[in-house]
């Protein structure tokens, strides 16, 4: 399970065109943005 | 969001301050400033090394670090370091409502175009960047969503159809139609953009206006927002635009962080990245405590600097139509170059366009009692 873990992890890491830092990056900010959104939306 | 801990001062007496607007705008402006500092050097080093790649030292630097840099040299792309500090200190500090919903909104989706010219130009060394149609597309989808937002939302939508203007106590037209209020919106946003862009060329230049831009907006956001204060002005009462304050205040620490960097010489520029987003913020702000057209004054550096080029270009086309030979109104623009082509330094050129911004912020205020 690891193993394919780490091949699955390694073919991204290859075809992703940005880092992992900066993947996790967006994507906290993409979750914090939403939960923002919709506070601020609700009524 | 740290404004949700203010109903739970009965467990512990100082989260009360959380509730105010005034407090919360410190701690956005600090905590702006705390993480341009932290992050800048190290997206700093990123940008450099997108551009130059990987290992690159300057070795005209040594010892005295950045007085050697020139601006062939200089990364570029350092809006990035604004936005995530004002995006993150104005998620922090600031309520979410329908307001700051949509300046975030349209902050994020300008920062985006400008980002992906900036990183086709570094990286993919296309100095053409993106094509033009993806820019207005991006501006106008920004515009088009917010506006929807804005005539949506029950707490924005009562209020976002008045037209005030700078001077008259009540609005000029209590309820526009929404393709004049789309195009009011889309001039302001996409104008202010570009007229930061413009102005973008000496060190510390546009940053530095922004900061009393951002001032003087995030005072009139708290007045506009404080049914006393606007009573007593005799200015647009917008329930929950008090808010913006604390944006404009995330804006004020992430701009001084960041000039820190920008200022004479200059290790890092803001590019498209940033310009193209800042403009669309404080248009939006303005569009959404109806000060429109006090930004025009408040902002008139940037509204200089655009109008230098229109008219520099509407003038050399004119007198070449009319004379055959092309006439010049300015030595160059945008207008700070036309002081430096007279000679004077680029320090001086920005130190003394910051002290007219000033001057333009003060008299964007007096606005707010002359009426």
């Amino acid at each position: 399970m690891s193993a394919m873990i780490k091949a699955i992890t390694k073919q991204l890491d290859a075809s992703l065109p940005f880092s992992r830092t900066t993947m996790l990056a967006v994507a906290l900010w993409a979750a914090v943005f939403t939960v923002f959104i919709v506070l601020g939306l609700s009524r | 969001m740290l404004r949700y801990l203010s109903a739970f001062d009965h467990v512990f007496g100082p989260l009360r301050l959380l509730h105010y607007i005034t407090v919360r705008s410190v701690g956005a402006a600090v905590t702006a400033l705390f993480i341009g500092f932290i992050i800048g050097p190290r997206l700093i080093r990123r940008f450099r090394e997108l551009k130059f790649g990987h290992g690159y030292i300057d070795e005209r630097t040594g010892a005295l670090g950045a007085t050697y840099f020139d601006k062939k040299h200089t990364p570029t792309m350092g809006g990035l370091i604004i936005f995530i500090s004002v995006f993150f200190s104005a998620v922090l500090w600031a309520e979410p409502n329908v307001w700051t919903v949509v300046a975030l909104f349209v902050y994020t989706a300008l920062t985006v175009p400008g980002w992906r010219d900036d990183y086709l130009k570094v990286v993919h060394k296309n100095k053409d960047g993106i094509r033009s149609w993806e820019k207005i597309a991006c501006q106008t989808g920004a515009t088009v969503i917010a506006l929807g937002v804005l005539l949506w939302h029950p707490q924005s939508s009562a209020r976002i159809r008045e037209l005030w203007l700078p001077f008259l106590t009540a609005a000029v037209i209590p309820h526009m139609h929404w393709a004049l209020l789309l195009v009011l919106l889309y001039l302001w946003v996409v104008g202010f953009s570009n007229a930061i862009n413009l102005t973008d060329g000496l060190d510390g230049l546009a940053v530095g206006c922004t900061i009393t831009v951002a001032l003087v907006l995030g005072i009139m956001a708290y007045s506009a927002g404080n049914y006393k204060i606007a009573d007593y002005l005799l200015i647009s009462y917008v329930p929950g635009t008090g808010e913006l304050a604390v944006v404009c205040s995330a804006l004020i620490g992430a701009c001084m962080a960041f000039l820190w960097y920008n200022s004479h010489p200059a290790e890092v520029f803001m590019g498209d990245t940033g310009s193209l987003a800042l403009g669309g913020l404080i248009g939006v702000i303005a569009f959404m405590i109806h000060q429109p057209f006090t930004l025009v004054i408040i902002g008139g550096v940037f509204v200089m600097e655009l109008l230098s080029v229109v008219f520099q270009v509407g003038w050399f086309k004119w007198t070449k139509r009319r004379t055959g030979t092309g006439q010049r109104l300015f030595l160059m623009a945008p207008i700070h170059h036309h002081f430096q082509k007279k000679g004077w330094p680029e320090t001086k050129v920005v130190l003394r366009f910051w002290v007219l911004s000033l001057g333009f912020g003060l008299a964007g205020l007096a606005t707010l009692k002359l009426r």
